[in-house]
């Protein structure tokens, strides 16, 4: 990582904290709050891809694939953004779902990191790990005990523990491939 | 390409084309030391940083890959690694920014090459050391560019080896694989190549890092589409490419030394070579990762004497220690090195494209390398980001 | 660039066949992934809004719970087939684009799907401008009706490479005799 991309960590990860503090203390307008980020967040994502791709990887080979990862996010995002109407119950599993995708794609590229002999991988993977966990035991919480407040506040945990974890390893020595 | 060919490989050129073993020595000491010449080496040594050859792993991770950080990558690789071929090439229905990259594409026998070349004419064996390197990877890095660029360094699963057997030659799918520490296998067709990543910028993308270092072996013969193509398959000989690098290098050797009138493209020696071409075929068709061995043999049957291992501290205390470091041999090497990144900035810059950042000044004639007096550095020094 | 010259028809023709070979790898991928997506969003609006999906069945109330579980049952049977369908596809493109030889038939079932979600991006349009009451909102029709759009774009686009790289093939394999 160049101190450029651990700069970004660094905000992100505060991002995170700040908005588990936020769902906490304000849990009926917070599921609002972190839909229209998120989906604003995948709206400018999926447009740069748009724009990236009719600027230059049209012209490369294999270039649709930009073209169909831009049209996905933009899906994603208007589907985020579509979802004021659903009740809060679905609104909190659709979060934990993105919340366990992305521990799944912390495991997995701690495998990465681990193929590469970086020594970050067991801290992605123990961090993966528990985004897992947290996105399983607020569903199973919430079925068990039929309470929707206590999937949020195990999300808001699990919200405040990726913020940490990601200033942690902004600080992180990384060891990369390259060809020279 | 690697140390078998910038060292051993460039001593045998330069006995070849009738330098002194001791000139030798200090031609391809330069050739091979253009790729290890990092900033941290010569923050070490105390010298100006502009004269950087090359960018280690941790430099390149530090570098930050805003607009001013790929300028300087793009400088530095561009300048001694990637040569660009046509700075003014055209494509249909392409976007400036685009276009930018597109002709940063590295390939033989271009304007800058013979720019190169006439940049070391009556300078010193570091700089005769620094063009040779320079023309080598021409023919080893051709069709990747010397900066960053998913559209145009990307390459996919479409990539096969030929393997040469009785019937002519087999295709074999490459096998790619990010492990650092396992060697590459040339018998299984395994190599290391860098992480894929959609990132434009994305060093991962920087010239052949997504080929492996297949493009660096001399043995390999491969066929792939690379991404700027338009779905053209290429096939890379590198017996081939690295037999006309080596004959080419004598030619351009030779003018240097002032038996040829001038340097003109597509040119090769195939004379001088004739006597030892089988072995020379021998050594580059041969399935190895390091050809070390068998060059610096081949070299020290040339001329006859013994040729020593590269050492990177070899010259550092004389440049340490002197008063006058224009006069070292690492002088002589920092001022050809940043003559040579002014020359390729300044045509960078006048065809428009802004990738190595601004140059103000076409050469380096007024050049002071007396970076400690606190002197103006012109040339590299003064491109602006 | 004087890199790779056109020499001939036939290395025309070879590049078309790349290129259409990476457009069934890539589509072929995208295939799959819109069809887990598209599956995913149906069970979705389907948790949070049956009505949207069954509209005044869910309503009545003389269905007993086993009947409303039947009535879910024969809901997902043919999501679950569409998706079957697009996994077979997606993983046949990308087989085909890699170079395997594939037989003929998973481009009939292209072909069916294309039909099948272009008919629905029709019908999507048309309801953006009907009032179809309170089971279903503007913005899931806008949804729906970009992913059939996108969906059926990719389906054509990949039912013409797959006959396009046959075509190709064919004429290379008359040359060659």
């Amino acid at each position: 990582m160049n101190y450029f991309q651990r700069i970004r960590k660094i905000i992100a990860g505060m991002l995170f904290i700040f908005a588990g503090i936020i769902l906490i203390l304000f849990a009926e307008y917070g599921y609002m709050f972190i839909l229209l980020a998120l989906g604003l967040y995948l709206l400018v994502y999926g447009i740069r891809m748009m724009l990236y791709y009719f600027t230059m990887a049209r012209l490369m080979v294999g270039g649709k694939t930009i073209l169909y990862k831009g049209i996905i996010l933009l899906d994603l995002a208007m589907f985020t953004l579509s979802l004021s109407s659903l009740r809060p119950t679905y609104l909190i599993l659709y979060l934990v779902g993105i919340y366990a995708a992305y521990g799944v794609i912390d495991i997995l590229r701690s495998f990465e990191a681990k193929k590469i002999e970086s020594p970050e991988w067991k801290f992605k993977f123990i961090s993966g790990l528990l985004n897992l966990l947290v996105a399983i035991s607020a569903v199973v919480f919430g079925l068990v005990m039929r309470s929707s407040d206590i999937p949020v506040y195990i999300y808001c945990v699990g919200l405040i523990w990726s913020g940490v974890s990601r200033i942690i390893s902004a600080f992180r020595r990384t060891a990369v491939v390259y060809i020279q | 390409m690697q140390k078998d060919f910038h060292y051993y490989a460039t001593y045998c050129a330069a006995s070849l084309a009738g330098y002194t073993h001791d000139e030798c020595m200090e031609i391809c000491y330069s050739a091979q030391f253009v790729d290890l010449c990092s900033e941290t080496f010569l923050r070490k040594i105390k010298a100006p940083k502009e004269a950087a050859t090359t960018q280690l792993q941790l430099e390149l991770m530090d570098t930050k890959t805003d607009i001013s950080g790929l300028q300087i990558i793009t400088r530095i690789w561009s300048s001694f690694h990637f040569l660009p071929y046509d700075l003014h090439a055209e494509r249909k229905h392409a976007t400036k920014m685009y276009l930018d990259k597109y002709r940063l594409i590295c390939d033989t026998n271009s304007d800058l090459l013979v720019e190169t070349i006439k940049l070391a004419k009556d300078k010193s064996l570091p700089a005769v050391g620094l063009a040779m390197h320079v023309l080598a990877d021409t023919w080893a890095h051709r069709y990747f560019a010397g900066t960053p660029s998913f559209v145009i360094n990307n390459t996919d699963f479409y990539f096969y080896e030929l393997i040469p057997g009785e019937d002519g030659f087999t295709e074999r799918p490459v096998q790619f694989r990010h492990n650092p520490s396992a060697p590459d296998d040339p018998e299984k067709g395994i190599y290391t190549n860098s992480i894929h990543q959609s990132s434009e910028t994305s060093v991962m993308n920087l010239g052949h890092g997504r080929a492996g270092h297949l493009p660096d072996y001399s043995y390999a013969r491969y066929k792939y589409m690379p991404a700027w193509a338009d779905y053209g398959e290429i096939l890379k000989d590198n017996p081939s490419d690295y037999m006309n690098a080596f004959c080419q290098m004598i030619y351009a050797m030779k003018y240097l030394r002032g038996m040829n009138d001038s340097f003109e493209k597509n040119r090769y020696d195939t004379e001088t070579v004739a006597p030892w071409k089988d072995e020379i075929q021998t050594i580059l068709e041969k399935r190895q990762i390091d050809a070390c061995e068998d060059w610096k043999r081949l070299g020290e049957k040339i001329s006859g004497k013994e040729i020593d291992d590269f050492d990177i501290e070899k010259y550092e205390s004389e440049y340490t220690g002197s008063s006058s470091k224009d006069d070292t041999y690492l002088g002589r090497f920092i001022e050809a090195a940043i003559a040579q990144k002014s020359m390729v900035t300044y045509h960078i810059f006048s065809s428009g494209n802004k990738l190595a950042g601004i140059s103000k000044i076409k050469k380096a004639e007024d050049t002071d390398l007396s970076g400690r007096s606190g002197k103006k550095i012109s040339g590299g020094g003064e491109d602006k980001e | 660039m004087p890199i790779i010259d056109i020499v001939s028809t036939e290395d025309i023709i070879r590049r078309k066949i790349r290129k259409h070979c990476n457009t069934l790898y890539v589509l072929g991928t995208g295939v799959i992934a819109l069809g887990l997506w598209g599956a995913l969003k149906v069970v979705l609006l389907f948790a949070n809004n049956p009505a949207a999906i069954l509209g005044d069945a869910i309503k009545d109330s003389s269905l007993s719970n086993s009947g409303i579980i039947l009535v879910c049952v024969i809901i997902l049977i043919p999501i679950n087939i569409l998706l079957l369908l697009y996994i077979f596809v997606g993983h046949h493109a990308r087989a085909e684009g890699k170079g395997q030889k594939k037989r003929a038939f998973y481009i009939i079932v292209i072909a069916f799907l294309a039909f099948i979600y272009s008919v629905s991006a029709i019908f999507d349009v048309f309801a953006l401008f009907v009032d179809l009451g309170d089971n279903i909102t503007l913005e899931e029709i806008i949804v729906t009706t970009i992913v059939d759009t996108t969906a059926s774009v990719t389906l054509i686009e990949l039912f013409c490479s797959a006959i396009m790289i046959r075509k190709y093939r064919r004429i290379i394999n008359t040359r060659d005799k």
